[in-house]
C-alpha cells in the first residue's frame, strides 16, 4: 500500500511504539542504573554512593549463589528447550494420528500464568506432602525421594526443569513454525540423492532453520535470565536465599530489605549479563557471507 | 494524495489515543495472594480531597478515608480489627473506611511506591523499623494533637507504649494498632497422649529438647515453622530478651555486642532443628501452611501471637495451651521476661492536615478506635488493645485467649517496649530473620549467622 510507504508515514506510525518503548523500557533502564549509585530506602531521598553497591556484590555470597542457580537454569533450559523442543517439533511436523491433540496438550502450560505453574509444581515436588516422593515411597523406592525443592542443591535444577515444562509447547511451536517454512522439495532431492534422517536434519533442516534459532536462543536466554515467579511460588528463593536467581534475589533486596540502591545494582548486572550473553549468541550465529 | 494523508493521520491519532488511554491512572490492585485464606479484592486508595465526600442515603455529606492494612484479607486474618472498623461506621454513618489490604510484604512495598508518588493512604499500618524514617522524611502526621484531644485515650495507654514510635523531637509518629502478644501455642492432646508434661513457665531449654526428642521418635511435628514466611519466628524473638538483647542492643549495634548475645539462642535453634524440632519440608512452607498444620492437630506447637487467638481457639478448643518459650539455663539474664510489646502503629498520613474534614474524621476513627468502645471490641474478639480502661466491659470465652491472658496474668515483664528486631531497620531485621531460618535448617552456623547480622548492622549505619 503506497499510502503507508512514504519514510514521513512510516516514522509517523512508528511513533506511538517508540514513545511506549522508551517510557516503560528504556527510562526504567536509566532510572534503575541512576539509583544502583545511591543508597536509598525507598523512603528518604537517595543518597550517592559511588561504586559501593557493585563492589558489594563481589562480597556477597548470596549474589553469587543465584548467579550460579541462574547459570544452572539457562544452561539446562538450552539443553532442553533449544534442543530438546526441537525434537518435539520434528515429532509433530510427522503425519500422525492425534498429533494435534498432542499440540494442545504440550502447548497447555504455556498458556497457564508462571506463578499458577510454580503452586501446581509445588504440590507435586514438596519433599513431604508432594506427589512424587509419595509415589516413590509407596512403590519401594523411597532412597529416591530427594528434596526435589527447599533444600541446598536440587531447587535450581527443580526450577529449570518447570521452567522447561512451561515453555517447551511454545518453543516448539515457534520450531514447528519454522519447520513449515522450509520446502518439501528440498526434503525430497536430499532423500533422492540417499541422505538418511540424520544427514537431512543436520545437510538440511538444521541450515534452514538458522533465524529460528536465533530467536529461539534469544528467548531462551531472556527467559531464564528473567525467571521470577516460578521462583517466589516454588522455594520463595529459599531455603535462606539458596534457591535464589538474579531477578528474586534483586526483587528480595529491594522491596523485602529496603535496599534500592543495591537491588538496582544488582538489576543493572542483570542487565549487562543479559546483554553479553545475547551478543554472544547472536555473534556466534551471524551469517558470516 | 490528500486523502492517502488524512487517512495516515487519522491512524496516528488512533494509536495516540490508545497509548493514553492505556497509560491513564489505573487503581492499585491487590499484590500477589500468598496467603491460603486470602479472598478479598483490593481497592484503590483515592487521595483527592475534592471528592472523599458523598451524599448518604441521609442526605448528609459523608467523608471517606482510606485506611491500608497489611493482610490481604482483614475480616478473616484480623477479624477484631475488622469488627472495630465496621461498627464504627454503623455509628457514624457520615464516614465511610474505605480498606485497602495485601499480603504484608505487598503493603511495605505499596506503602513505598505511594509514598514516592505522595499518594500515601490516610491510615495505614506501618512497619516498626520503618516508621521513624516516614515520619523524619514529613510523611507522617503527628498524632501529639490527636492525644492532647483525647486526654482520657492518652492516660490510658502506657507511657512507653504511648511513646514507642515518637520520634527524637517527641513528635508521636503512630500508635501500636495493639499490644502484641507472641509466644509457643501448644497443643494439649498431643503432649498427654505422648506422655509429656504441659509446657509451663518453669519449663527449661533442656525439658523442651527432651519433649521435642519424644515428639521426632514418635513421629509428631514438634514445632510447625514455615521458613517461607521468614518473619514467622516471633517467640524465638521474644527470647532474644532472655540472652540480654534488651540491655545490650547498643553494643549490638555496633557490633561488639552481636555474639555475647545471640551466640547462646542460636547455638540452641540449631541443636533443635538438628533433633527434628521443625516440619521436614519447613523449607518450602510458609506461616499459613505451618499454622494449619498446627490447627489440625498434626503439630505439638507453633509459634504465633493474639491474632491467631481466635482461629486457633476455635480451631483446638479447651485443648490449647500457651506458654512464653522456656528458660535458659546458661544465660545470666532474667528469665522472668514476657513477650508483651507494642505491636506495629497505625500511622496518619501528613495529607490529611490539609483537608480538615477528613482530618476531623480520622480523629474520629482514631479516638473510637483506641477509646473505650473499640477497646472492648478488640479484648471481645480475642485482640489485646494497648489502652487499659477500669470501667470497660469486655466478654471472651475463647479458650486460647483464656491461655494467654492466664499467661499475661503471671507477673512477668517486657524488657522491651517493641518486639526485639522488628524495630530495626527492614534490612538488618531481614537478616537476623534469615539467619534464625538458616539455623533452623542447619544452613549456616552461629558464627555465620552472628557474622551476617554483624555485616547487616554494619551497612546500615554507612
Amino acid at each position: 500500500m503506497q499510502l503507508l510507504s512514504t519514510r514521513k508515514n512510516k516514522l509517523l506510525l512508528l511513533l506511538p511504539t517508540c514513545l511506549v518503548y522508551s517510557v516503560y523500557i528504556i527510562l526504567p533502564i536509566l532510572l534503575s542504573a541512576h539509583y544502583s549509585f545511591t543508597k536509598y530506602s525507598g523512603i528518604s531521598k537517595p543518597r550517592f554512593y559511588g561504586l559501593k553497591n557493585y563492589t558489594r556484590l563481589l562480597d556477597d555470597p548470596y549474589f553469587w549463589i543465584a548467579l550460579k542457580n541462574t547459570a544452572i537454569i539457562l544452561g539446562i533450559s538450552v539443553v532442553l528447550l533449544g534442543i530438546g523442543a526441537f525434537f518435539i517439533a520434528l515429532l509433530f511436523n510427522q503425519p500422525m494420528r492425534g498429533v494435534n491433540v498432542c499440540k494442545a496438550l504440550v502447548f497447555a502450560p504455556a498458556i497457564i500464568a508462571s506463578i499458577i505453574a510454580g503452586v501446581i509444581w509445588g504440590y507435586v515436588l514438596d519433599p513431604v506432602t508432594g506427589l512424587v516422593n509419595n509415589i516413590l515411597r509407596a512403590v519401594g523406592l523411597g532412597k529416591l525421594a530427594l528434596e526435589w525443592i527447599g533444600g541446598k542443591t536440587l531447587s535450581p535444577y527443580s526450577i529449570a526443569f518447570v521452567f522447561f515444562w512451561q515453555q517447551a509447547g511454545y518453543i516448539a511451536a515457534i520450531y514447528l513454525a519454522g519447520l513449515k517454512t522450509i520446502p518439501h522439495e528440498m526434503m525430497e532431492a536430499a532423500a533422492v540423492d540417499g541422505a538418511n534422517f540424520w544427514q537431512r536434519l543436520f545437510r538440511v533442516t538444521i541450515p534452514a532453520l538458522k533465524g529460528t534459532f536465533v530467536s529461539v536462543g534469544i528467548l531462551i536466554i531472556t527467559g531464564s535470565m528473567k525467571i521470577f515467579e516460578i521462583v517466589q511460588q516454588l522455594t520463595g528463593g529459599g531455603p535462606t536465599h539458596y534457591s535464589e536467581t538474579l531477578v528474586t534475589y534483586a526483587y528480595d533486596t529491594t522491596f523485602a530489605r529496603g535496599e534500592y540502591g543495591y537491588g538496582m545494582a544488582m538489576a543493572m548486572a542483570t542487565f549487562l549479563i543479559s546483554i553479553v550473553l545475547m551478543g554472544i549468541f547472536t555473534l556466534l550465529l551471524r551469517d558470516r557471507d | 494524495m490528500n486523502m492517502k494523508k488524512s487517512i495516515a493521520t487519522i491512524l496516528v491519532l488512533a494509536m495516540l489515543f490508545a497509548l493514553t488511554a492505556c497509560a491513564a491512572k489505573t487503581e492499585p490492585t491487590a499484590g500477589p495472594k500468598t496467603d491460603a485464606a486470602a479472598a478479598s479484592t483490593v481497592e484503590a486508595a483515592e487521595q483527592s480531597s475534592a471528592d472523599n465526600t458523598d451524599t448518604t442515603a441521609a442526605g448528609a455529606d459523608q467523608t471517606t478515608i482510606t485506611l491500608a492494612m497489611h493482610v490481604s484479607n482483614t475480616k478473616e486474618q484480623e477479624p477484631a480489627v475488622y469488627k472495630v472498623i465496621q461498627t464504627f461506621q454503623q455509628e457514624n454513618p457520615d464516614v465511610k473506611i474505605k480498606l485497602i489490604e495485601h499480603t504484608t510484604e505487598e503493603h511495605n512495598k505499596q506503602l513505598k511506591l505511594w509514598a514516592q508518588s505522595n499518594e500515601l493512604p490516610d491510615i495505614f499500618w506501618c512497619q516498626e523499623g520503618d516508621v521513624q524514617e516516614y515520619g523524619k522524611n514529613g510523611y507522617l502526621l503527628p498524632l501529639n494533637d490527636f492525644l492532647s484531644q483525647n486526654s482520657d485515650i492518652g492516660a490510658a495507654i502506657p507511657s512507653a507504649i504511648k511513646n514507642c514510635y515518637a520520634g527524637e523531637n517527641g513528635d508521636i509518629y503512630g500508635l501500636a494498632y495493639t499490644s502484641l502478644v507472641t509466644g509457643f501455642y501448644y497443643n494439649k492432646v498431643i503432649f498427654s497422649d505422648n506422655g509429656l508434661a504441659e509446657p509451663t513457665n518453669e519449663t527449661t531449654y533442656e525439658d523442651l529438647l527432651n519433649m521435642v526428642k519424644t515428639l521426632h521418635a514418635k513421629g509428631v511435628t514438634p514445632i510447625a515453622q514455615g521458613a517461607k514466611t521468614n518473619y514467622s519466628v516471633w517467640g524465638y524473638l521474644g527470647s532474644l530478651n532472655r540472652y540480654g538483647y534488651a540491655e545490650n542492643i547498643a553494643a549490638i549495634s555496633n557490633g561488639s555486642g552481636s555474639s555475647k548475645v545471640f551466640s547462646g539462642l542460636f547455638d540452641k535453634l540449631a541443636e533443635l532443628g538438628a533433633n527434628g524440632a521443625f516440619p521436614k519440608n519447613m523449607a518450602t512452607i510458609d506461616y499459613f501452611e505451618a499454622k494449619n498444620m498446627f490447627t489440625s492437630g498434626k503439630a505439638a506447637m507453633f509459634t504465633s501471637g493474639q491474632w491467631d487467638a481466635a482461629e486457633i481457639g476455635n480451631a483446638l478448643g479447651k485443648n490449647v495451651g500457651f506458654w512464653w518459650g522456656p528458660v535458659y539455663t546458661d544465660s545470666d539474664y532474667s528469665q522472668k521476661t514476657s513477650n508483651q510489646f507494642a505491636n506495629c502503629p497505625f500511622v496518619v498520613s501528613a495529607n490529611v492536615a490539609k483537608d480538615k474534614a477528613k482530618q476531623a474524621a480520622v480523629y474520629r476513627f482514631l479516638a473510637y478506635y483506641f477509646g473505650k468502645t473499640g477497646s472492648s471490641i478488640l479484648f471481645d474478639n480475642s485482640n489485646i488493645p494497648i489502652a487499659t480502661y477500669t470501667d470497660m466491659k469486655t466478654e471472651n470465652s475463647n479458650p486460647a485467649f483464656a491461655a494467654i491472658s492466664k499467661v499475661l496474668a503471671s507477673g512477668y515483664t517486657s524488657t522491651t517496649a517493641s518486639n526485639p528486631v522488628a524495630s530495626l531497620t527492614a534490612s538488618v531485621s531481614e537478616t537476623f530473620y534469615d539467619a534464625m531460618n538458616s539455623l533452623m535448617l542447619g544452613n549456616v552456623t552461629t558464627k555465620q549467622a552472628v557474622a551476617s547480622i554483624d555485616a547487616a548492622f554494619a551497612e546500615a549505619a554507612r
